[in-house]
């Protein structure tokens, strides 16, 4: 058992040295970025990501490098960068209209910017956008182009990174007339008014964006006098702590490098935080922000997770006692990193973490481990807790594998979710009934191994299968319908419609009808321990549509806030695959079934 | 024949019946939301499939389902408990939403920074027609409620509106249209000039039409420090930088150009189309003469699209005849516009609209306040600050905060704003809704029942009947 424990911290611990590097210090200086301000760090991850569609750029060399040397490059050394294969393009049909290659996954922006085509296309983008319509596969593929080539650019000019809060305005009178906006309302856009006049800007200034909490940051080509100084050493101090790519000794010792990036860092966040305090994050929240990022829990959790339901799996094969225990170590291990990764996340947001649908998956995984270690403490089944801790698996390790499809990123909310009591109740309720269903789901498809392998519906096995389908089926009823209800009881409280046949109350609908009738037609008799089985993989494909389906397929309604695109493709596989197993598993029992009947 | 009847309630009450009810209902729903993306429009997917005869009939045996199977069960024990709660939940969910859907008000109310709101518009649409004889009183003539979604119109099947006089037909109607807009020849002497201009500068390169009313009236087109006005001006205003344009004949016009910096220094000439006036301002702003129609008006038509965008609208034709035998005259109509008719004794006016139910209290926005997420100009939150004509003191209605006076409730659902990025109106939503603590009820019943229902079997479920397992192969 020692030799677990031991062998999960070295492990942990590992994960913690791997990266450290002379350039750490800087992952901590704080920029406002999208909303809200998180350390260099993430927007350098959030940037590469967007870019290059990964957190780690893999040279020429074949070396690995981290985001934040990157995306600090792209600004300090843009000749260089201009002309390396750094911006991933997957569509095939943008591809095809810019006349480049199909097999090649990555282009350099200096081909692209040279591209002739490229003008085309952003044009064919912005009269799409002004149709108003929903940009399909290909415009979409445009519009990430537009603006991997927009941050790629900003990054380059350090437009992109906004450093230092600006100082606080004397306070004005809030209904004075706010001296950057047009002349009338509703007036048409000024024509400059001679060369030596700019042209008007683009981005109004906001009377509240000109100074106080909410005000836009300097970006790093906006900085003046001590600041720029400040900011050009700390650039300078950064460029010594980049490791040497190995042809040259390096200039200097990296211990050395180090303590001076921390110095140069700590000199300008203390002269951007003195131009305006308030404003300015704290140390905490950034630390813990820097932390959550490199530290990754939900990757350490599916790890943990992947373990122990193979210790599970084996001990209930072998009946080995010892062996179950070390998959409850496990299994448990990796909740706690589970939650920790949850309450990271939920300090950094200041919200239940279930606002998009990266989250939601998390939080999915966690409500079927939830469900499975009570129902397994109930029930002492060993397959229960093997079927949460193979689905919690599946859940984190597709949210880590499809950061395209489900954003990790920290996002602000829309103002109407702004409601933390609503949003907990509401969306908790209802995502805890898919964690049920999901683990109705993961008994359903193993039980139906067993019917495979010859066992009968009747015989012992299926029917403590079958038993807890049921039971996981009836909790996540009465969740699933409360949580409707209470959507319904929010809508009616913000919007005064309680019911609207929206897509996604529509489907938290469906999904319940699903159930319910299952649950009827057990009843009946027409569902049977097989049933149960059966239908506890078909009816999820309900919850799916629900979940996924309203935000990825449908694409309408209210909840617009969560729709994104992308994975069809992955998700209808495993839908299909899935529903041939269960097929197959019908075809093989009633084959025999009728066998047995002729032979008897 | 007792018999007989006691087998329909069998029926009626019989668990087979509530699976496929059940299953429908799913099915029917779901159909509802792939409408509903199909056409990128909630009303359409309430009109074609939940709101529809076919649903209200699939409910409607649901509800019978529903009592049927409970007066099959009578006399109840205590392990119907459940059962019973959340079927008179069901019930009663239903009811209340009948009640909402038949009782209630459910619309939207648009209001302007320092305006005053005074009605709701809801979703019925109605055709009015209204007339007058000295094109300043009117009277209403007619109004009726028309649904042409349901019930669309054709050209073989217009739908027909009685005049005292002539003849008012739809012909077409579409649910989601592009709006086209054609300034063409008029082929009457009463109607003003069109010009189709571009103007130039290094900064802008922006083409655009101008429609002058009527020969003795002006059009004015706005670039900020600058203005075209096409048509005889009363007076320039001497501080900007103005192009006068005036019809002199059929193909020429005569233009003076004003300069702010030099009020006395005017510039005349004359253009024809195709040519082109140097401003000498402005970044020398070019103005060039793309097309001149001496007597023009504007025309628009309605192209059907697919889908509903934010830039479509309903819209319908309409077919005026002033008297039989008359040459009759098409005309588009979007919802919520109206329609100008003439005839030798009246004018007459077409509305197709929204109901408006009018309120007795008015709402006055006083204040609207946005809030934004640092940096961006994404709201993250806004709230409206109004005041009630018949309440004492300042209201605010934000999101999920909403105002409630004499049985409305008023709701913060979007706002307005100019491109500056200024809050203009504040929309709201508005409903009053006698069915709510009925559905209220029936939810807490549904979820007390169910969950009894859940407990109570876990409890006799410790030991299974030996009927609760049925063998499956003989």
């Amino acid at each position: 058992m020692k030799h677990i424990f031991v062998a999960l911290f070295i492990l942990l611990g590992f994960a913690n040295v791997a990266h450290a590097a002379a350039t750490d210090p800087l992952k901590y200086l704080p920029v406002q970025d999208g909303g809200r301000t998180k350390p260099l760090e993430t927007l350098a991850r959030e940037t590469l990501q967007l870019v290059y569609g990964k957190q780690s750029y893999r040279g020429p060399d074949g070396k690995s490098r981290p985001a934040l040397e990157i995306v600090m490059t792209w600004m300090l050394v843009p000749t260089y960068w201009d002309t390396q294969k750094i911006v991933e393009i997957n569509h095939r049909g943008l591809k095809d209209s810019l006349n480049l290659n199909h097999d090649d996954k990555y282009f350099t922006p200096a081909e692209l910017f040279a591209n002739t085509r490229l003008v085309l296309v952003m044009q064919e983008l912005a009269s799409f956008r002004e149709t108003k319509k929903k940009l399909d596969p290909y415009m979409q593929a445009a519009q990430r182009l537009e603006s991997q080539l927009a941050t790629y650019s900003a990054a380059k000019q350090g437009q992109a990174f906004h450093v230092a809060p600006p100082k606080p305005l004397a306070p004005a009178q809030p209904d004075a007339p706010n001296p950057h906006a047009g002349t009338a309302t509703g007036a048409p856009k000024p024509i400059a008014a001679g060369e030596n006049v700019a042209p008007p800007p683009t981005m109004p200034m906001m009377p509240m964006m000109a100074g106080g909490a909410s005000a836009r940051w300097l970006a790093a080509n906006e900085l003046e006098g001590e600041l720029k100084d400040s900011f050009a050493a700390m650039a300078r101090a950064f460029v010594h702590a980049l490791p040497s790519d190995g042809t040259q000794a390096p200039a200097t010792d990296p211990v050395q490098a180090k303590a001076d990036l921390q110095k140069a860092v700590d000199d300008f966040k203390a002269k951007a935080q003195a131009q305006n305090p308030d404003a300015y994050p704290s140390e905490t929240s950034i630390s813990v922000e820097v932390h959550y990022d490199s530290f990754h829990p939900f990757m350490w959790a599916w790890i943990c997770y992947l373990l122990a339901a193979v210790l599970i799996a084996v001990a209930w094969q072998t009946s080995r006692g010892a062996l179950m225990k070390a998959g409850w170590l496990f299994a448990v291990s990796a909740f706690v990193l589970h939650v920790y990764g949850f309450g990271l996340r939920v300090y950094l947001t200041g919200r239940p973490p279930v606002s998009n649908m990266y989250e939601s998956v998390v939080w999915v995984s966690f409500g079927v481990m939830v469900f499975a270690m009570i129902f397994e403490i109930l029930n002492k089944k060993k397959f229960i807790l093997l079927a949460g801790c193979a689905i919690a698996t599946l859940c984190l390790i597709v949210g880590d594998l499809a950061p395209t499809i489900l954003d990790q990123s920290i996002q602000p909310l829309q103002p109407v979710l702004r409601s933390n009591m609503w949003l907990t109740v509401h969306v908790l309720t209802i995502t805890l009934s898919y964690s049920a269903f999901f683990l109705a789901w993961g008994l359903g498809n193993i039980g139906l191994f067993f019917i495979l392998r010859g066992e009968k519906p009747t015989d012992e096995r299926p029917r403590t299968f079958s038993h807890s389908i049921y039971r996981a089926v009836q909790v996540g009823v009465v969740l699933l319908a409360a949580g409707t209800i209470l959507g319904g009881v929010w809508a009616d409280y913000s919007w005064g419609r309680f019911w609207g046949w929206d897509p996604k109350e529509t489907w938290a609908f469906i999904a319940l009808m699903g159930y319910l009738a299952v649950l009827h037609a057990r009843l009946t008799g027409w569902c049977q321990n097989f049933g149960m089985m059966a239908f506890a993989v078909i009816a999820f494909n309900l919850v799916l549509m629900a979940w996924y389906g309203v935000n990825f397929v449908l694409g309408a309604g209210l909840h617009a806030y969560g729709f994104g695109a992308g994975g069809v493709e992955y998700v209808g596989a495993f839908v299909a695959l899935d529903l041939i197993y269960v097929g197959y598993v019908t075809y093989v029992k009633t084959e025999r079934e009728r066998l047995a009947a002729t032979s008897a | 024949m007792a018999k007989k009847d006691f087998n329909l309630l069998k029926f009626l009450a019989s668990l087979k019946l509530a699976v496929i009810v059940i299953v429908a209902l799913g099915a029917m729903t779901a159909w509802g939301t792939f409408v509903e993306a199909r056409y990128n429009d909630a009303e359409a997917a309430s009109k074609i499939v939940y709101n529809s005869p076919l649903m209200y009939a699939l409910m409607a045996v649901f509800a019978i389902n529903l009592i049927a199977v409970m007066v099959d069960r009578w006399p109840w024990r205590e392990r119907h408990i459940g059962f019973v709660l959340a079927h008179i939940g069901l019930l009663l969910l239903m009811l209340g939403a009948g009640l909402t859907k038949w009782t209630g008000v459910d619309g939207s109310m648009t209001i302007g920074l320092g305006e005053q709101g005074k009605q709701i518009i809801v979703g019925e649409t109605d055709l009015t027609l209204y007339s007058s004889l000295d094109a300043s009183r009117y009277t209403k003539i007619d109004d009726r409620e028309v649904d042409f979604f349901r019930n669309p119109p054709t050209e073989q099947k217009p739908y027909v509106l009685m005049m005292p006089q002539g003849s008012l037909k739809v012909l077409k109607y579409y649910p989601y249209a592009l709006r086209d807009q054609k300034i063409v020849e008029s082929g009457d002497e009463k109607t003003g000039a069109g010009l189709r201009f571009q103007i130039q500068n290094q900064f802008v390169n922006q083409t655009e039409w101008l429609l002058q009313p009527s020969p003795q009236r002006f059009a004015t087109k706005d670039f900020g420090p600058a203005q075209l006005i096409l048509g005889p001006a009363d007076q320039v205003d001497p501080a900007r930088n103005s192009i006068v344009i005036i019809p002199k004949s059929e193909t020429e016009l005569s233009y003076e150009v004003h300069s702010a910096r030099d009020p006395k220094n005017v510039k005349k000439g004359v253009v024809k189309a195709g040519d082109t006036i140097q401003t000498g301002w402005m970044g020398a702003l070019v103005v060039r003469v793309l097309k001149y129609i001496p007597h023009a008006k504007e025309q628009v038509t309605f192209a059907e699209t697919e889908s509903s965008t934010p830039l479509t609208s309903a819209a319908i034709l309409v077919e005026y005849q002033q008297s039989e035998g008359a040459k009759p005259s098409q005309h588009w109509i979007a919802v919520n516009s109206m329609l100008k008719l003439f005839s030798d004794q009246a004018v007459y006016i077409l509305a197709y609209a929204n109901r408006r139910l009018p309120l007795d209290f008015n709402i006055k926005l006083e204040k609207f306040n946005v809030g934004r997420y640092q940096g961006t100009m994404t709201a993250s939150s806004y709230e409206s600050l109004v005041n009630v004509s018949d309440k004492v003191g300042t209201q605010t209605i934000s999101m999920n905060e909403p105002l409630k006076h004499r049985g409305f409730t008023f709701y913060q659902s979007s706002f307005q704003e100019d491109e500056q990025g200024r809050p203009t109106a504040s929309v709201f939503s508005v409903n009053r809704d006698p069915g709510r603590w009925v559905k209220y009820l029936g939810c807490l019943l549904i979820v007390f029942g169910s969950i009894h229902l859940f407990y109570f079997k876990r409890k006799t479920r410790v030991k299974p009947s030996p009927a609760a397992e049925y063998p499956v192969a003989p």
